[in-house]
């Protein structure tokens, strides 16, 4: 069996697009979530020129000035502020460049309201089989996928 | 250090595995003293919570004695004994600030899953999948304790060990049903589930005011255990009509409030359970919902149904015309206890939560599969297996 076959990383991404085929058809438009111009946005609980500042220093979104643009926007009552971004790129960015922004996006929310990022349990404790390796292959990814 | 790891569907085994060490500023580190089995592990054993991998360390209700923290726990101190939340919260995000604790957006490291199952990820949980956080559980000897100024809370002298660790999920699990359900002084409330969330919820239904309370099961330990020790009304469903004999005891009205205290796996009696249990075996359905289709069909018109049993994903046959032709109120949570424990842990200190009487059987830490066998199958009177590492 050729390696492309059993590399889990590759049914990763097929299993994640099968799950939210399954489960999320209801709100998907034909451009689906990751269309050219659709913007990724997380809530911050913080205010807006807090958010201003992290984002225009050294934070995990400064790391990608260049390949997105960014707006920052109060959010409605007392939810904090809006922070959207988005690939520049005409054709809405690649799967990989996305899955980086949505990490970064989250990072940047977790460090503004609780000034760190919580890992997972590391090294932890499993050893899985074949099946858990693509489990593990996903979970590996699920930081910087959803819906974001 | 010796832990309790899944692995594989309907396995356990106790492992070697590795240490946890304080790897975020506001994390803490907890040697165990008693970690106890919860119903919601059942759909772990049984493969029905996705994500979870052979190795992984269960449990999530606990208690014990804090070894060492983070440069940024401020509350606590090595020797504090403590009883920690299941669930995991920041304490600054939205959800944390609304005291929606178990729906943190900053502890859950893994949302894509749940977002592609759910919409949005709720926060994480110790030793409850890799869709949940990826927290090592508490079966264990050693817990890390992330945000611990918020998870942990110091034990009452007035309260031991054992009694302490129904604090962890239990209680505030139960307690959050009632107090969410909007249970009020006078009502009238119907509890599913005769376990150990389920007495909790029946528990705190009174504390909050209830008239009566009648709690739902088959099990005749369970419900002699929760005549004498809540003091509610029960009623065996496998000997009588539960709808009936709700409109019967409440003047024809229903209960004003129907708690759910079962969760997916769900046992009924007749051609229903068959449906569920094969289109469940088959993965044609997740869920089997029996318990909260009953509830929402007892429910006195314009009352509230609270759905505290786990499910994780799509039933059938469910009442939304009932729901919505009777003006009901549905609601569920996984538990907020952060919002809860000071006033719990108060109450239980004087008295007015009991929970020791759960703890049915208590056991070495190497003992945890046998422990699970029993809880999971109900047997010699089996509420809780509860473990000491």
């Amino acid at each position: 069996m050729s390696r492309a076959m059993v590399d889990p990383t590759s049914w990763a991404d097929r299993a994640i697009g099968a799950v939210q085929k399954l489960i999320g058809p209801a709100d998907q438009h034909l451009d689906g979530a990751n269309g050219p111009g659709r913007w990724l946005v997380v809530t911050v609980y913080r205010k807006t020129d807090d958010v201003q500042t992290q984002v225009n220093d050294s934070g995990p979104l400064s790391r990608m000035h260049g390949e997105i643009e960014l707006s920052v926007r109060p959010a409605p009552g007392d939810k904090g502020t809006e922070l959207a971004a988005r690939p520049t790129a005409p054709d809405g960015g690649s799967t990989q460049m996305r899955r980086r922004l949505r990490a970064a996006l989250r990072e940047t929310k977790s460090i503004l309201e609780c000034g760190e990022v919580v890992e997972p349990s590391r090294p932890g404790s499993s050893h899985p089989g074949p099946a858990g390796q693509l489990l593990r292959a996903v979970t590996a990814r699920a930081w910087g996928q959803g819906r974001l | 250090m010796k832990a309790l790891c899944w692995q594989g569907v309907n396995k356990l085994g106790v492992e070697r595995v590795p240490d946890p060490r304080i790897q975020n500023a506001h994390d803490m580190i907890v040697k165990v003293r008693y970690t106890t089995s919860c119903g919601s592990d059942l759909h772990l054993l049984g493969g029905y919570i996705p994500a979870m991998e052979a190795g992984d360390v269960i449990g999530h209700e606990f208690m014990g004695e804090v070894v060492e923290i983070g440069p940024q726990v401020t509350r606590h101190q090595v020797g504090d004994r403590v009883v920690v939340v299941s669930f995991i919260g920041c304490g600054t995000c939205w959800y944390c600030d609304n005291d929606l604790w178990s729906l943190c957006d900053n502890t859950n490291t893994n949302p894509g899953i749940t977002q592609a199952l759910w919409g949005y990820e709720p926060g994480g949980i110790f030793g409850y999948s890799h869709a949940m956080g990826g927290f090592m559980g508490s079966h264990a000897e050693y817990v890390r304790v992330p945000f611990a100024d918020h998870g942990a809370f110091t034990v009452p002298e007035q309260v031991d060990d054992l009694s302490a660790v129904f604090a962890s999920d239990g209680v505030p699990t139960g307690w959050m049903g009632a107090h969410l359900g909007g249970v009020e002084p006078g009502d009238t409330v119907a509890v599913w589930g005769a376990g150990g969330v389920g007495q909790m919820a029946a528990r705190a239904a009174t504390l909050l005011g209830a008239e009566q309370v009648i709690v739902i099961d088959r099990l005749p330990e369970r419900l002699a255990m929760t005549a004498t020790h809540i003091g509610a009304e029960t009623l065996d469903y496998s000997r009588t009509d539960v709808g009936a004999e709700l409109r019967e005891r409440t003047g024809g009205r229903g209960p004003d409030v129907c708690i759910e205290a079962v969760g997916q796996e769900a046992h009924t009696y007749g051609p229903e359970y068959l449906y569920d249990k094969v289109k469940q075996q088959l993965r044609l359905e997740n869920d089997r919902p029996p318990a909260i289709r009953e509830a929402i069909m007892a429910c006195r018109k314009g009352g509230s149904v609270f759905s505290l049993g786990v499910f994780a994903g799509l039933v059938d046959k469910f009442p939304l015309g009932a729901l919505m032709n009777k003006g009901l109120t549905l609601r569920g949570a996984q538990q907020h206890g952060q919002r809860y424990l000071p006033m719990l842990l108060d109450r239980m200190a004087r008295g007015e939560i009991t929970t020791s009487h759960l703890a049915t059987h208590i056991m070495s830490l190497d003992e945890g599969p046998r422990g699970y066998d029993i809880f999971k199958n109900k047997q010699d009177g089996c509420v809780r297996s509860v473990f000491q590492p």
